[in-house]
């Protein structure tokens, strides 16, 4: 792999706690040292959020179409009289 | 007959859309009307759920009364109630909701705009990261031939979306503001 792809790797690694102790603690270092790798850390650590938050997004509108499928189907209706009975309580 | 794994393994959806949503309802009608409200709530707590059975090693007596768990921390969080309110059994307080569950406005900009700009390796990395999905499922899934192929197909978007994230969030502090 290119060196550039190795640095994304190792600071995949990193943030997953992946190291061995000793390279996390070089790992630690070269990050004080070099604002370089520290941005490049910041960013990978900040596309982790975003990945995780396009997850959940797929995953709410899957679960939104399961919903209205549901909802929708007759063989449902005793559930969907049970919900909305215990929504009026 | 069933397998002992198979009474082990978690509710599916549909299992738990008969069994738990009319308890989050029953919960959630004090202070969410509507059913669009509480369904959101309910996919919100069921999202919650399969996460932390996706990590392993999470084992709960009855997977509806967690999710009603959830969804009580939940409304916590929303009408910014008092916890003794609706925290009745005292293995509710254990439950954990993810700091970042709902994103800030930052992670948001940057997710729609990666969606337009690289939505592929958003998927990649998605399946890796989020899902979790073995090597040889993920191959399939995106057409690499090896699982070496895809292992540096993910190094190369997590570089490219990387790239982008340093250019939107630090060269463009503003264009947050």
């Amino acid at each position: 792999m290119k060196t550039s792809l190795n640095e994304t790797r190792e600071i995949d690694d990193y943030l997953h706690g992946m190291l061995s102790p000793e390279d996390a603690t070089v790992m630690n270092a070269r990050l004080l040292l070099n604002p370089a790798l520290r941005l490049k850390c910041a960013a990978q650590r900040r596309l982790q959020s975003v990945v995780r938050a396009f997850g959940r997004r797929v995953m709410r509108q899957e679960l939104q179409l399961r919903f209205d499928e549901m909802i929708n189907n007759p063989a449902a209706a005793s559930l969907k009289k049970k919900i909305v009975a215990n929504l009026k309580k | 007959m069933i397998s002992p794994e198979a009474a082990l393994a978690p509710p599916g959806i549909d299992e738990l859309y008969e069994s738990a949503f009319p308890a989050v309802a029953a919960v959630a009608s004090k202070w969410s009307a509507s059913l669009e409200e509480v369904r959101d709530l309910f996919h919100d707590a069921l999202i919650i759920y399969f996460e932390k059975v996706q990590q392993g090693n999470f084992v709960v007596a009855s997977a509806e009364a967690y999710i009603v768990g959830i969804v009580k921390h939940l409304l916590i969080r929303k009408h910014r109630l008092q916890r003794r309110i609706l925290l009745t059994a005292h293995w509710e307080e254990s439950i954990q909701i993810p700091d970042d569950f709902y994103p800030d406005v930052k992670t948001t900009r940057l997710m729609l705009l990666l969606e337009q700009a690289g939505e592929k390796c958003l998927q990649l990395l998605k399946a890796f990261y989020y899902e979790g999905l073995p090597l040889q499922l993920i191959a399939e899934r995106f057409g690499y031939r090896t699982q070496h192929s895809a292992t540096v197909q993910k190094y190369k978007c997590l570089e490219k979306t990387r790239r982008y994230v340093e250019e939107k969030q630090f060269s463009h502090e503003d264009f947050f503001e």
